[in-house]
């Protein structure tokens, strides 16, 4: 019978274990030891400890704190504050750039009824201009990094049952709909060791190395928690530094002798495209041991790329461990490190059909990589109209059950239930619906496609509604209804994008100019590639009954060509 | 005899701002129109930060995000990075 502690006592019984080891690491630049600042165990928990105190003093336990930093430690300790004071954490992207992302953040305050928000005092002014722009003056604020009340109770020492809320993870619904997947102490407790076990590494050797946001659930599970509950180190870039300079996130596992690094497929591709030759010669990854390609469309030609890039600085293919998971079951799903990658040359058309078929002709075929066999989780593929349960080598649904599962959405009792809910033809249940389509082969999840009209870009899911809610807010002229779409994807291509939308009746040089400032916008608030405009007279766009956009029809329209635009672009 | 450097500088400068977005684009640089914005031949979030950073290598010359989505085309780029200081 396994025991699940709670993830304050998990972390503070490392704290007496590996006291004076150190437990996070912030790295500006891998080469330049004074941009390296390193906390150890015991620092990292006294700087909770005083985080803790700061939300006890203020009566914060049991409410919502969002949490606003930059990646770095201050994050880590406000985080393991909140769990040592019994405060719910709900982390979240600093408001820096766009309205969008003032939107956003706004959205999950009122969503979660946020108390209070933690973050540092260098971002005061960031955050006091997002409160005030998007009038929220009364919201209290706490700035971690000041003197605050010393703590007089033991951390801990609240009690913790395994059902209680860990935080809230915001990754799932548009701006204007935004739904906070809602973690318990179990589901997070069971996920790591489950992180852990796929890493195949012991205490000792654990070395973890990310440049991922600390809100995602990748970069806050399966890098910060899965180092900290066991005993590990974690050397944590900013993300911006990766997109800004590839070689640094190499050079610190180097560095560092990194063994655990994960990240979504683009980032191998930029690797493999961005660092030059004389930054390579200089590189040592033999340390490396796992790599978790996750939370992206997995290319086999991508990790294949970056093994023929990166072999001469001793990277291995066993060293990829192409995965499955989302936030609604915490993080990973399924997942295997393997001496060679799983791929599968499948039949297209059979495929189409709903069935995997090896595929008789080059032509033909389409390369899926594994993503491992189910760990401790219940895994059915279903069809998602009838939900009877399919067998293997069938397309459908994929369904979950399990100690990873969440409980569900925030204060969303019908959403919840819709998805986390969901009953089989045979009344087996409750699963979690993912949205995402696959079929089981050889014991293993190979993932096809997804039902949900989302659309991945670099790893984070962007949704249509936000892209059209934006769209309509920046260019007057867009004044009635629009369809977002994803175009079916192409192998090795990002998802693109399909932007169908009602204009009014207007000259053609003008449509012109307003296709290319959406195309402007939708890459700079969201950062995809829009492949195709199509402008509508109004009316152009089906709603049903409810007034809800058909999406999808308005896609097969489009690729059947019986769309009668008024002006279309096309890259 | 300095506008004549100066602008075989900024003729440089628009040709090689032409061929790293061409780069990012996956497209040969004469593809590229000097007046058609540059999220136009699918430059994305990611490649305008590759874009930033390849012009402060090259010119030493810090360019914020913001600034490179509003002056999105090869010329109106190369006014921004020959009138600053």
């Amino acid at each position: 019978m396994m025991t699940t502690h709670s993830l304050a006592r998990a972390f503070r019984e490392k704290v007496r274990e590996y006291g004076d080891k150190d437990a996070v690491v912030f790295v500006r630049d891998p080469d330049d030891q004074k941009t390296i600042e390193s906390w150890t165990y015991r620092r990292l928990d006294e700087e909770a400890r005083s985080v803790a105190a700061h939300l006890t003093h203020r009566g914060l336990r049991g409410a919502r704190v969002l949490l606003l930093y930059p990646s770095g430690l201050r994050f880590i300790a406000a985080y393991l504050g909140c769990l040592y004071a019994g405060a719910i954490a709900v982390p979240a992207p600093l408001p820096v750039r766009s309205k969008q992302q003032k939107w956003r953040i706004t959205a999950i305050v009122k969503d979660a009824d946020v108390a209070a928000v933690l973050a540092q005092s260098d971002d005061r002014a960031v955050i006091d201009d997002w409160l005030s722009s998007d009038g929220l003056p009364e919201i209290m604020c706490v700035y971690t990094d000041a003197p605050g009340p010393t703590s007089t109770q033991e951390p801990g020492a609240v009690e913790t049952d395994a059902s209680e809320i860990a935080f809230l993870q915001y990754t799932s619904g548009s701006t204007g709909d935004p739904k906070g997947v809602v973690l318990t102490q179990e589901n997070v407790v069971h996920n790591v060791r489950t992180c852990f076990r796929l890493s195949g590494l012991t205490e000792s050797e654990l070395r973890v190395v990310s440049w991922l946001p600390l809100y995602h659930d990748m970069g806050l599970i399966g890098a910060v928690l899965v180092a900290l509950l066991n005993g590990g180190t974690c050397v944590l870039l900013d993300p911006l530094t990766f997109i800004r300079r590839p070689h640094f996130w190499l050079r610190t596992i180097d560095r560092f002798r990194g063994t655990l690094s994960n990240a979504p497929n683009f980032a191998y591709a930029l690797c493999v495209d961005r660092i030059k030759d004389e930054e390579l010669a200089r590189l040592d990854l033999s340390s490396w041991w796992v790599t978790t390609n996750g939370s992206d469309w997995l290319e086999p030609s991508v990790m294949r790329r970056f093994v023929d890039r990166f072999s001469v600085c001793g990277f291995r293919e066993e060293v990829f461990c192409p995965a499955y998971g989302l936030a609604e079951a915490t993080l990973v799903v399924t997942g295997r490190r393997s001496p060679a990658l799983r791929v599968l040359s499948a039949d297209r058309h059979a495929l189409d059909g709903g069935m995997y078929k090896a595929a008789e002709r080059a032509a033909d075929a389409k390369q899926i990589v594994s993503c491992g066999p189910p760990l401790d989780i219940d895994i059915d593929i279903v069809d998602p109209v009838t939900s009877e349960p399919l067998s293997p080598d069938h397309v459908g649904e994929i369904w979950l059950r399990g100690r990873s599962v969440a409980k569900g959405y925030w204060a969303r009792a019908d959403q919840t239930r819709e998805t986390f809910g969901a009953v089989t033809a045979g009344n087996d249940g409750p699963y979690l619906r993912t949205g995402d389509l696959g079929f089981i082969h050889g014991g293993e999840l190979y993932v096809t496609g997804r039902i949900k009209e989302v659309i991945v870009v670099h790893g984070q899911k962007v949704y249509p509604q936000d892209i059209e809610f934006v769209l309509r807010a920046e260019i007057p002229e867009l004044s009635g209804r629009g369809a977002v779409c994803c175009l079916p994807r192409v192998d090795n291509e990002p998802d693109k994008v399909l932007v169908i939308h009602e204009v009014k009746l207007l000259p053609t040089e003008r449509l012109k100019e307003l296709a290319e400032e959406a195309v402007h916008i939708v890459g700079r608030d969201f950062g995809a590639q829009v492949a195709s405009m199509v402008f509508l007279p109004p009316g152009g766009v089906q709603q049903t009954t409810s007034g809800k956009t058909k999406r999808l029809e308005m896609r097969d329209r489009y690729l059947a060509g019986t769309l009668e635009p008024i002006y279309e672009y096309t890259r | 005899m300095d506008d004549i450097v100066a602008q075989a500088d900024a003729e440089k400068m628009r040709s090689w701002l032409a061929a790293r977005a061409a780069h990012y684009a996956k497209l040969d640089p004469s593809e590229i129109d000097y007046d058609t914005p540059l999220s136009q031949y699918g430059l994305d979030s990611v490649s305008a930060v590759s874009m930033a950073v390849d012009i402060e290598d090259e010119f030493g010359v810090q360019l914020d995000l913001e600034t490179l989505w509003e002056f999105r085309t090869v010329n109106r780029l190369a006014d921004v990075l020959t009138t600053r200081p």
